[in-house]
């Protein structure tokens, strides 16, 4: 009788699930959806790839060229004077935050919408500036989408705070995120949203690879959205309003608990490894880089290999997001 | 990279097909026995080890560990609904991750150590010689070559053991020991307990082992990922817990013993999983004292 209970309660335990999530109207997250310009997408990503391609490399000595890793290929100036200079065209007045020891300063980019009613929770978008060679999709894709989410939140009022960051150096290890929630500058991030690689589709059957333990498909032409335990509840509900509103062709990669174990270490490859490491809920929205895309870290990352429409679906689809996590006030 | 085993799962065929159904879905295949299942005791080694690989198997296939689930408007109706169904038992509402690091090395382990424990007769007095239980203590030393991985490390260091053994009650046996671990020079302790079927000459083990190590918090990468490595590390607890498995063990002349193979795998014990280890024993020689 007692294995039969125990049986019961094991059976039990494995058979309730929650319900997805219930949202709240989206006309207004939509609305901001539609706000989305994607025609402003790529100029980003065509002015950030050729600064990228004209800028001095960063010191390399510390650090040996593999495979994937072209270690002397680095930039990152010209790309954050840019998104600096980004942010001010529409109105914000960043700040540019330095930690760091030569020749691994790390120069983050921040700017960001206050919130009206709970300023003190912090809605954060963000993107890493730095890229190997032009760096189309490697990560001045993520870059534009931030950008572009920046133009249209300036003209908005939100519940919470809504913060944009340019990391810098994820290449030399997420150094600028890290960096960024170690000294406590994350505390207050309600989810973090991190743009990383997404901009590149194959239609083909057999252009997607997965990390071990995921299964992501045969076809490279969704957009891949990782989350852990703490950021599940915000996943769902990104998965949901994509449903809802049918933006953009989505796959949730999802690792329990922390997520920070060695099977599910390729879904730590990018600035949200810091925050799921500290448990500030964060997804990581990403067309899966070298899963997918051949030109992942070589001189052939450039704009003509981008999809601009898949840019576009992301775009709205993080746009409607912000507008439901952040509450948008119509 | 598929982590399901196939050659194990075929086992469990096979043990459907020699008359025990262990899955009503493979009851496909003819009713042929398999030459060697027809004793008892090879039944029952085939059905813990087919047992364990199904379960292993549907493991990482449907219930637990990782998942992906998908939708959108490009998915047909059906393809939705069985998204969703599959979103709504996602595992990340419960600490799956750190179960599947115990569970899914664990479970080819266990199948070694099964194999192993189950060919021979449970208890240690089968009159195959004098076994060291009932002559007091065994020591032995060994090397073995750890791994240990992190969410964004992974790192192999060459170790060396020295372990005392001894007799609890009939093939339960206890074990403490030292390592000594290289690159950088770092103790270990650790304390077992085992199940130490004896046939003749041949000596398997499987059992638990608890340890105290630092391991886990010693970084030797080079600088890249380093401050996340750091992060990683930090409030990593000193102890650990992991199975061992002992299948390829010999005991010649009831004095000296040959240890070519040894298996342990486990986790630092919080946070739970984060740092696997994964030692694997090359060698071993030991004395019955």
């Amino acid at each position: 009788m007692k294995r039969c209970y125990a049986f019961a309660l094991l059976l039990g335990s494995v058979a309730c699930s929650p319900a997805l999530p219930e949202l709240p109207d989206l006309s207004a997250a939509s609305a901001l959806a539609q706000e989305v310009d994607a025609a402003r997408l790529m100029p980003w990503v065509e002015q950030l790839a050729s600064d990228h391609t004209d800028d001095e490399r960063l010191p390399c000595s510390d650090f040996a060229t593999q495979d994937q890793y072209p270690a002397c290929e680095l930039t990152n100036s010209a790309a954050r004077t840019l998104v600096r200079e980004a942010f001010v065209s529409v109105g914000y007045q960043p700040e540019t935050i330095t930690r760091g020891d030569a020749p691994l300063v790390t120069h983050n980019v921040v700017a960001e919408v206050l919130g009206r009613e709970r300023p003190e929770e912090v809605v954060l978008v963000a993107a890493h500036f730095d890229a190997f060679y032009a760096g189309a999709d490697d990560n001045s894709s993520g870059v534009a989408v931030m950008l572009e989410l920046a133009r249209i939140a300036a003209e908005h009022h939100f519940a919470r705070t809504v913060r944009f960051v340019g990391f810098d150096l994820e290449e030399r290890g997420a150094l600028g995120s890290t960096r960024y929630v170690e000294q406590g500058m994350a505390d207050d991030v309600v989810v973090a949203l991190i743009l990383e690689c997404v901009g590149y589709t194959d239609h083909r059957v057999g252009s997607q690879d997965s990390p071990p333990g995921f299964q992501l498909g045969d076809v490279g032409d969704t957009l891949a959205l990782a989350a852990n335990g703490d950021s599940l509840l915000f996943a769902q509900q990104m998965m949901a309003i994509n449903h809802e509103l049918g933006l953009s062709k989505l796959r949730a990669a999802v690792s329990g608990g922390s997520g920070a174990f060695f099977l599910t270490g390729a879904l730590l490859r990018s600035d949200n490894g810091g925050f799921w490491l500290r448990g500030i809920p964060a997804l990581m929205l990403t067309d899966t880089a070298n899963y997918r895309n051949p030109n992942y870290h070589r001189a052939s990352d450039t704009p003509d290999t981008l999809d601009p429409a898949f840019m576009a679906g992301v775009t709205r689809l993080v746009a409607a997001s912000l507008a439901v996590f952040a509450e948008v006030q119509q | 990279m598929d982590l399901r085993p196939k050659a194990q799962v075929h086992l469990a065929f096979c043990v459907q097909r020699a008359g025990c159904s262990l899955d009503p879905r493979t009851d496909t295949a003819a009713a042929e026995p398999v030459p060697g299942a027809e004793t008892y005791r090879d039944k029952t080694v085939y059905v813990v080890a087919g047992s364990a690989a199904t379960s292993y198997s549907r493991y990482f296939r449907r219930t637990n560990c990782v998942d992906v689930a998908s939708y959108g408007q490009f998915s047909p109706a059906w393809q939705l609904h069985r998204a969703e169904h599959e979103f709504n038992h996602l595992p990340g509402r419960s600490d799956v991750n750190p179960r599947c690091l115990l569970s899914a090395p664990s479970v080819g382990v266990l199948v070694l150590g099964a194999l192993g424990a189950l060919s021979g007769p449970v208890h240690a007095h089968d009159g195959a010689g004098v076994s060291s239980s009932r002559r007091g203590f065994a020591l032995s030393a060994g090397f073995s070559e750890l791994l240990v991985l992190g969410p964004v490390s992974g790192e192999t260091m060459p170790m060396a053991d020295l372990v005392v053994e001894g007799k609890v009650y009939h093939a339960l046996h206890w074990a403490g020991g030292a390592r000594l671990g290289f690159g950088p020079v770092s103790p270990e302790a650790f304390a077992r307990i085992s199940n130490v079927p004896r046939s003749k000459s041949w000596l398997p083990a499987v059992g638990l082992e608890v340890g105290v190590s630092d391991r886990a918090q010693q970084d030797t990468g080079d600088v890249l990922l380093a401050e996340l490595r750091s992060v990683a590390r930090d409030g990593v607890f000193p102890m650990y817990v992991a199975f061992h498995a002992v299948p390829l063990r010999f005991e010649v002349w009831d004095t000296f013993r040959l240890t070519v193979l040894q298996l342990t795998l486990g986790t630092y014990i919080a946070p739970l999983g984060r740092f696997t280890r994964v030692e694997v024993g090359v060698v071993g020689v030991g004395m019955v004292l």
